[in-house]
């Protein structure tokens, strides 16, 4: 089983997720995060997990 | 006192010493490789200076909780002081963004956060420039000084623009901020101090809540307005969106003051980097993230253990107040090479400094902060070319660990 990351409405582009984990998230013509890649290693899933702490506006998902 | 909890004797006089807050790298270094993680028995508190360490207590708000600093300042203040103090007491027993931690925090960030997405704050760009031409125009053309005639007036006016505050409150912003920042920076606190902030929160209530309902008939493009829907929908109550929106008022002009001015001295300070800049001021944004880096404006940022825990090697209590010295985690050398290097031609891919802060509490205003000084650095530039400080002049940095920014700034244009 892999977990899926997702972006949700409320992101507001900090960019923290993609300063802590460039591989999975990127910022979009918007300036709105957007996810560019699934954590398939645990370095990833690590990565993804510190991203989703760090959001202001909680707007991460992580699914199992 | 505890094991783990030592002290340190030479440190304790470097950070004492009157000369300390001009001057306080070579101490925070000087930490940083003895002891990243510190308790000051002079100050009370825990100073984490190393990058790592910060992100570790930033990145666990569960750990380290935003809420009760305010609190405790005004508990633990002389009962002749704090008889003065009723409405800030009053003011900070509320809920607020940068005082409160998930869910609320996750709740308040998000009633508020519309106005600073991307998309909300580029449109702001025209503003900026207007409003930044008008006050060069004003200025002394031949030795304007920066602080006074340029960065303190500008982020009050962008603030006042963004929230909706009205011409003739304006000059009530300077105020409310400074009666805070001593509020809350000053060691020792006297009755004037707080008799004074209480009365101006006194007002800014009374003021806030007038334009509130101002908003609900006619409404516009501002915080004010959004404040006033998100109270109707039930989603803040009426005295979060007072004391959010006032924190937003003051957060958002002395900070962006300190950077401004902080940018034009050290870019000014060397005049090979100011060329560049002059030269192409497309490399003005990159220049003000270094700025950001060697000079942050807010150079600390406060936490309260929820519960006792270890810290790079020490004890951490429950209860006890954990400052992130951000300004320090900016110049570890682990992160950024020659850290004491001022280089507006940096490279920040691998590492980002932590000016803003870091994790759930990122400054809101960081994209409206970023665009103002990139706009004013431009509209200086085109004004005064690569401009100089007039020789003698010596920096005065407010005198306070919480708050870096020079008091004046007069530069010599070479086209003046």
């Amino acid at each position: 089983m892999t977990t899926r990351i997702t972006v949700t409405d409320d992101c507001a582009g900090t960019g923290q997720c993609v300063a802590v984990a460039p591989d999975l998230f990127e910022l979009d013509a918007d300036g709105l995060s957007t996810v560019v890649a699934q954590p398939d290693t645990p370095e990833r899933l690590e990565a993804a997990r510190k991203a989703a702490g760090l959001c202001p506006m909680a707007a991460i998902r992580l699914d199992l | 006192m505890s094991p783990g909890r030592t002290s340190i004797a030479d440190i304790e006089e470097r950070l004492a010493d009157p000369a300390f807050p001009a001057d306080p790298h070579p101490t925070y270094h000087e930490l940083r490789r003895r002891a990243p993680v510190y308790w000051s028995e002079s100050r009370g508190h825990w100073l984490v200076t190393s990058m790592d360490l910060v992100d570790e207590v930033l990145s666990n708000p569960a750990d380290f909780s935003s809420v009760g600093f305010e609190r405790r300042r005004i508990d633990g203040l002389a009962p002749e002081v704090g008889r003065h103090a009723g409405r800030v007491a009053e003011h900070f027993a509320t809920l607020q963004l940068v005082s409160s931690d998930p869910p609320d925090h996750t709740r308040l960030r998000r009633a508020f956060g519309a106005r600073f997405l991307p998309r909300n704050v580029t449109p702001l760009e025209g503003m900026i420039r207007a409003a930044a031409e008008r006050l060069l125009d004003r200025a002394d053309p031949q030795r304007p000084d920066v602080v006074a005639d340029f960065a303190e007036p500008l982020p009050v006016e962008v603030i006042s623009e963004v929230i909706g505050v009205p011409d003739e409150a304006r000059a009530r912003i300077p105020v409310v901020t400074l009666d805070q920042r001593e509020f809350f920076g000053s060691p020792a606190l006297v009755v004037d101090h707080a008799r004074r902030f209480s009365e101006t929160l006194e007002e800014w209530h009374g003021l806030l809540i007038g334009w509130m309902d101002e908003r609900r008939r006619s409404p516009a493009e501002d915080v004010l307005t959004a404040a006033a829907e998100m109270v109707d929908a039930g989603r803040v109550t009426p005295d979060e969106a007072v004391t959010t929106l006032l924190h937003l008022v003051i957060a958002g002009n002395g900070t962006t003051t300190a950077l401004i001015g902080n940018a034009m001295f050290h870019i000014l300070r060397h005049p090979e980097q100011a060329r560049l800049l002059v030269d192409d001021p497309r490399r003005i944004a990159n220049a003000v993230e270094e700025v950001l880096r060697f000079e942050a404006p807010l150079p600390t940022d406060r936490r309260i253990a929820t519960r006792t825990r270890e810290l790079g090697g020490q004890t951490i209590a429950e209860g006890d107040l954990v400052m992130s010295v951000l300004a320090a985690a900016n110049r570890d050398p682990a992160h950024f090479p020659d850290p004491d290097t001022f280089d507006v031609t940096r490279q920040f891919r691998d590492s980002h400094h932590f000016a803003f802060g870091r994790g759930i509490h990122l400054c809101l205003g960081a994209p409206v902060a970023r665009l103002e000084a990139k706009v004013a650095l431009q509209t200086l530039f085109e004004r005064f070319g690569a401009a100089r400080i007039p020789d003698g002049f010596e920096p005065d940095w407010h005198a306070i660990t919480t708050h870096r920014g020079l008091k004046t700034l007069p530069i010599e244009g070479e086209r003046s």
